[in-house]
């Protein structure tokens, strides 16, 4: 059966991109990913990802022959939930706990080591 | 880490800023990279203020901020950090998310481009002189946008590469297709560029160094990890139909990931952050090899007869399946002679006689077993490494000198420890086994170092109160009265300290005919032939070096410390 789909996701991860793809202005580019068509025989989805346009720290876009850093907030925080994502724990080590709230502390785990501020990296001795 | 809020330079250690330009090249960006302890950017280039400014706060508010302080870590001197010359390192998406890699001779470039752009901090500079956001110019120099990238020659090898010059330059990208210029003149990121699930290179250029030193793991070798070898067709006798080590994405069929971006994880040995994921959505040996709703189709069922209820109940499927590991890994670290970390490998320590470390045999190493809650919530024997650390504390017994529980070593930064040794041991100090490392160990060494930890760092302030060497599972002090030291088991005192982290070995699982118990029973229950097994009899180096004037290393048996004695 053939069948139609606008994004086909390779892992979890994908599908936030694919439900950013259809946001108006995502990317500042087109609004949709273009459909693909599953080959019959084809048992692995294919990731696709729209083109997005590379801006500066003001979100301003970046031309050929800037030397200015490209922004990944800027650039890609338009269509992904950068709160959510950047509060994975290989983002934060220790820093946030589950919900995204900040618990460095002194004596972290409360059982006389001063010098463990944290649950990970950030904030260990 | 440094706290937040310090009242003197000698509580500071390492600070966010060293966070920044150090710990970011195996992290992402965002988080601690991009905002502070209060949750504020530690550097808005919109409004040109510092985090501190927007909460009303002054340059000298936060002088001894570690957030907003940098200790030098050879000379100790303080200064502001530089955020606005750095710039905040912001969440690297194309990090793990591009679809090329860059690799030349075995490295990844990306993180070798990424790595050093962070690494030289304030000091970066365009050829003309001009000076370049490292930290925010980090994922930009990650991609290879940059027509000119130079790496500072002065860094000793085998340390992270530092950059002193970058050219962001775009037309490289054009160029390999990665971006294109749009009719208005911008520039694009092709999506062709961006992968969804990342690639196992995104893995490799961070875990390489820390499972290597960690773990001895190896990587992209099929003869040494049935699961790179499977998951990419490695193992079948068509070469058509191989995947190739820059297309694989071994990594995340055990270890995918969510919106959250939380990548699934089992539960570490060593380490706890977020334990509250873990396990979650890990496939595990048993979820794919066992029957049951997350069985594998490809994954093939244990069929030996060795496989019986009891060992299954007590046994991870690693303790057999990763009998031993070919690659060298640190055994031992040792902070306290100079300051610096003076590390010991497996062939120091171990052989691949089991039974005999002194083996001239180096090709290979055992691991320890340690308890562990498996993902079923049975505490089952999981193969680890041990790594050893000897270190300097400050010992508070709290004003109850017979009471352990309520003592505190505070390990000393190694900063400071520095400021007493100059980075080299003391005088007397000597290299009692010969090694070319020499060695705090010897009871009049250890005392000569106690005198002089209690010296003043360049602040005036004394680096210890009660100087104390942690080494071997023992707290090495000075008796009171002065002129000798002692020392004490710290956990049969109670005291809360360690000199042993116990860290995972889970990956690079052997084929079925190199697992423990292949050619049977024997190879684990020696009792049989009446002489010592190799599993539960194999030396364990529990201190790199002894009392003694030979500095000899220290060992227990997987008996003694597992407190399992099977025939």
């Amino acid at each position: 059966m053939r069948m139609w789909r606008q994004i086909c996701l390779c892992s979890g991860i994908a599908t936030l991109l694919a439900v950013a793809f259809v946001l108006e202005g995502c990317g500042g580019g087109s609004t949709t990913a273009t459909p693909v068509e599953d080959p019959p025989d084809d048992p692995a989805p294919a990731f696709v990802h729209q083109d997005v346009v590379l801006r500066n720290r003001l979100g301003q876009p970046i031309a050929l022959g800037s030397n200015e850093p490209y922004s990944p907030r800027t650039t890609c925080a338009g269509c992904h939930d950068f709160h959510t994502i950047t509060n994975g724990y290989h983002f934060q080590q220790g820093r946030t706990d589950a919900s995204g709230t900040i618990q460095m502390a002194n004596d972290f785990f409360g059982d006389g080591r001063p010098w463990l501020k944290s649950d990970g990296m950030y904030g260990k001795w | 880490m440094a706290a937040k809020d310090n009242v003197r330079e000698s509580d500071i250690d390492k600070t966010s800023f060293w966070y920044g330009g150090l710990c970011n090249i195996c992290h992402p960006g965002g988080g601690f990279g991009e905002f502070d302890r209060d949750g504020e950017l530690y550097y808005d280039v919109r409004t040109s203020q510092f985090g501190y400014e927007k909460l009303g706060k002054t340059a000298a508010d936060v002088r001894l901020d570690g957030d907003y302080a940098e200790i030098n870590h050879m000379s100790g001197a303080l200064r502001a950090a530089p955020w606005d010359i750095t710039g905040v390192a912001e969440p690297d998406c194309l990090f793990c998310h591009r679809t090329e890699r860059a690799v030349s001779d075995g490295k990844n470039m990306n993180w070798v481009w990424r790595t050093a752009t962070l690494r030289s901090k304030d000091k970066l500079k365009d050829t003309g002189g001009a000076s370049v956001p490292a930290y925010a110019a980090a994922a930009t120099a990650g991609q290879g946008w940059f027509s000119a990238f130079a790496l500072n020659s002065k860094v000793p090898a085998g340390k992270p590469p530092m950059a002193t010059t970058l050219d962001i330059d775009y037309q490289p990208g054009v160029d390999n297709g990665s971006l294109k210029e749009d009719g208005a003149g911008s520039l694009r990121l092709d999506g062709a560029s961006i992968v969804g699930s990342p690639k196992d290179y995104a893995c490799w250029g961070c875990h390489l160094t820390p499972d290597l030193k960690k773990r001895g793991r190896s990587w992209f070798d099929e003869s040494s990890d049935v699961h790179y070898a499977g998951f990419n067709n490695l193992n079948d006798a068509d070469p058509t139909n191989d995947i190739a080590p820059g297309n694989s994405t071994a990594c995340t069929q055990c270890h995918p990931a969510g919106l959250d971006h939380n990548i699934a994880k089992g539960n570490a040995t060593v380490s706890s952050v977020r334990n509250d994921t873990d396990y979650a959505g890990l496939r595990t040996c048993r979820d794919c090899h066992l029957p049951g709703a997350e069985k594998h189709e490809n994954a093939p069922t244990p069929t030996s007869d060795i496989h019986i209820d009891g060992h299954l109940e007590k046994m991870s499927c690693e303790m057999c399946h990763i009998p031993y590991k070919t690659r060298s890994a640190v055994f031992a670290i040792d902070n306290a002679t100079t300051g610096n970390t003076i590390g010991y490998p497996a062939a120091a320590l171990l052989s691949a006689d089991p039974l005999d470390p002194t083996d001239p045999d180096k090709s290979r190493w055992y691991p320890s077993f340690k308890w562990k809650t498996d993902k079923d919530g049975e505490r089952r024997l999981f193969p680890i490494k041990l790594l050893l650390s000897v270190w300097w504390g400050d010992w508070d017994d709290n004003g109850t000198p017979d009471d352990g529980h309520d003592d505190t070593i505070t390990p000393i930064a190694l900063w400071r420890v520095r400021q007493i040794t100059g980075g080299s041991p003391i005088a007397g100090t000597v290299d009692d086994n010969g090694d070319g490392k020499p060695e705090v160990n010897r009871p009049e060494e250890i005392l000569a170092y106690i005198t002089a930890m209690k010296g003043d760092d360049s602040y005036g302030v004394p680096v210890a109160t009660r100087p104390v060497l942690v080494k071997g599972g023992r707290v090495w002090f000075e008796v009171p009265g002065g002129g000798d030291v002692d020392s004490f088991d710290y956990h049969a005192e109670g005291v809360h300290t360690e000199s042993s982290h116990p860290f995972s070995v889970n990956h690079n699982v052997l084929p079925t005919d190199q697992a423990l118990g292949a050619t049977g029973c024997i190879e684990c229950h020696y009792g049989f032939a009446e002489r010592p097994s190799p599993v539960f009899d194999r030396l364990i180096p529990i201190s790199p070096f002894d009392e003694t004037e030979d500095a000899r290393p220290k060992y227990k048996t997987v008996r003694q410390m597992t407190f399992l004695s099977p025939f």
